[in-house]
């Protein structure tokens, strides 16, 4: 049987800078009032976006950046299976109080994002939690949605989203891949 | 460690925070549970390493899952601060919390007041304090005092089955770095240790510190009495061979003989397994478990011959056989005597009303002091309960205790 999978470019690497630069003015300007922000990146690509973006922000304001690893927090964990570390998150700064801006490449189903909002509740209490994403392809699985949105892409339920980022990848792309 | 010592203190309300931080982590009603290993007491660790990274700790994690946080201040062998973040199933919100939440304070402390360190202070959680998984008590520090290795711990298995090595392994601790987890003597200045008594002297005695010179040892004993199960109805009495009479005598005598050392020797009948256990049949046979305990080695191995002697002497009288065996004997630890007149010193120089103490439980201290100079305190539980969800101690208590430990670690560390 052969099953045939498409995959079809939705970003490139212009597109994807001018969602970075886009999602740091939106961040900004909510932020105006405010001398610093916290940005976590939710391992892998969010780390590399949130780099970015604080590249950006460091000019207008002091930016905290973290690091998440939400493994820990999976609704899907199955703990005789999976490689389960600690310590993996790096938040190097005091959570209480500050604003705090969640980084992810893709908002999918919204279950890396409520694990992640459990973990960062455990670390401490901010006085506003956001997220920040650069592609929102829909299907969610819980009440969650993004405060800061790059694009909103139509996908199938049983399509995959594919970003790639120069720091990882070589290669600033995104795709969806699906079976037609 | 002449000249004066800059009187410091501890801020209570971050203190406070720390502890509920860790302690809100598999949070129970009033107690917490988070067994050795589980989600919740690796989401702890979690917590953990990020309020060391937070106060500027350079954070470590070894082969067993023993949690680091080094200040970058400082040179050469450390000072240790630790104690353990794991419960017993069903567990308080203090046990072991107290240690490492005052530890961190006191470094933040030391931090904030810019005092200069010669030495560097490390902040430490071991793994698997309580034996509740795994059946072995002070696992993580165990292996740091390189008294257990990995071809110890490997094969321990939990209640369920589950292998500790797999755990290990999963967690990024394989073989060698189980191994690689013990430290080396010259790395270490001393190990402080502030734990709640889990006991009623404190409270009793209206004292806020306690200075433990001494942890005592158990040794367990399994004794079993074999009569003769028969019909409870058609055997005349004076033809029994009821083993849990014989059984009963025996726990009176480790009462008796437990007494007769006044406060140097405790013994407990803790286990009391009767066969069949059946209301119309005389007790066949009847295995005790008792677990006697002291600081003092030989009052503890006299102690177990006399409660060894006794049985013999009560299944021979009443015509039953007998297997007794001592089955764990483990030894009594003293503690570092500068450590202690260390301890001592800070409490009279402070006005802390203080004890001398020993502990009757097991702690990471008697661990480490196999490899270092090591010290420990208490502060009071309420009602002397512990391991218990109700398990309480005042915040003003800790604070006491986290400041004594300031003070010690300023001493040693500058």
């Amino acid at each position: 049987m052969v099953f045939l999978v498409k995959k079809t470019r939705i970003l490139d690497s212009k597109q994807i800078d001018a969602l970075i630069n886009l999602l740091s003015k939106r961040i900004l300007r909510s932020v105006k009032d405010q001398k610093e922000v916290v940005l976590i990146g939710i391992k892998t690509r969010g780390v590399y976006l949130s780099r970015r973006i604080a590249d950006k922000l460091a000019q207008s304001l002091e930016v905290h950046l973290g690091t998440l690893d939400i493994t820990l927090y999976r609704d899907d964990l199955n703990v005789l299976q999976e490689n389960l570390t600690v310590g993996e998150s790096e938040i190097n700064f005091d959570l209480n109080g500050k604003t705090v801006v969640l980084v992810d490449d893709v908002l999918f189903t919204g279950r890396t994002i409520r694990a992640a909002l459990d973990q960062v509740l455990d670390l401490g209490r901010p006085a506003v939690i956001h997220l920040a994403v650069l592609v929102d392809r829909g299907h969610r699985e819980l009440p969650i949605c993004a405060t800061f949105t790059g694009k909103k892409v139509k996908t199938q339920r049983g399509d995959r989203v594919e970003i790639k980022l120069k720091e990882k990848d070589g290669v600033d792309e995104a795709y969806i891949i699906g079976s037609r | 460690m002449v000249g004066t010592v800059p009187r410091l203190t501890v801020d209570r309300k971050r203190l406070e925070e720390t502890i509920n931080s860790l302690a809100r982590i598999g949070m129970t009603g009033n107690g917490s549970e988070r067994t050795a290993y589980s989600i919740k007491e690796m989401r702890a660790k979690d917590v953990l390493t990020h309020l060391m990274r937070r106060i500027g700790l350079a954070v470590k994690i070894d082969g067993v899952g023993n949690v680091f946080g080094r200040t970058k201040q400082g040179r050469g062998p450390v000072v240790m601060i630790g104690s353990h973040i794991d419960t017993v199933p069903g567990g308080g919100r203090f046990d072991g919390v107290v240690g490492v939440a005052s530890g961190i304070e006191v470094v933040k402390t030391i931090i904030e007041g810019n005092i200069e360190l010669r030495h560097p202070i490390e902040v430490c959680a071991f793994s698997a304090e309580e034996s509740s998984r795994f059946g072995v008590s002070t696992l993580g520090s165990a292996v740091v005092a390189g008294e257990l290795d990995a071809k110890d711990i490997e094969p321990l298995r939990d209640r369920r089955g589950t292998r500790l090595g797999e755990i290990l392994a999963r967690l990024g601790g394989a073989h060698d770095a189980i191994n690689r987890s013990k430290r080396d003597p010259s790395d270490l200045h001393a190990y402080l240790e502030l734990h709640v008594e889990q006991g009623p002297i404190l409270e009793a005695e209206g004292k806020k510190i306690g200075v433990v010179s001494a942890i005592s040892a158990s040794s367990r004993l399994r004794v079993r009495f074999l009569g003769r199960a028969d019909h409870s109805g058609t055997t005349p009495m004076n033809l029994r061979k009821d083993a849990l009479i014989a059984a009963s005598e025996l726990i009176l005598a480790v009462e008796r003989i437990c007494k007769s050392e006044v406060s140097k020797v405790v013994g407990t009948v803790g286990a009391v397994n009767v066969i069949p256990n059946a209301m119309n049949v005389i007790p066949g046979t009847v295995e005790l478990g008792i677990d006697i305990r002291s600081v003092v080695s030989e009052l503890k191995k006299k102690a177990a011959d006399l409660v060894l002697d006794e049985a013999r002497r009560i299944a021979e009288r009443r015509h039953i056989g007998l297997e007794a065996s001592i089955i764990k004997e483990d030894q009594p630890v003293t503690l570092n005597k500068e450590i202690v007149a260390l301890f001592e010193d800070v409490c009279r120089s402070s006005g802390i009303p203080y004890v001398d103490m020993i502990s009757g439980a097991g702690h990471d201290a008697m661990k480490m002091a196999r490899i270092t100079r090591s010290g420990l305190v208490f502060v009071p539980s309420r009602r002397g309960l512990s391991h218990n969800p109700d398990e309480w101690t005042d915040l003003g208590d800790i604070e006491v205790g986290a400041n004594c430990l300031l003070q010690a670690a300023l001493r040693l560390a500058t």
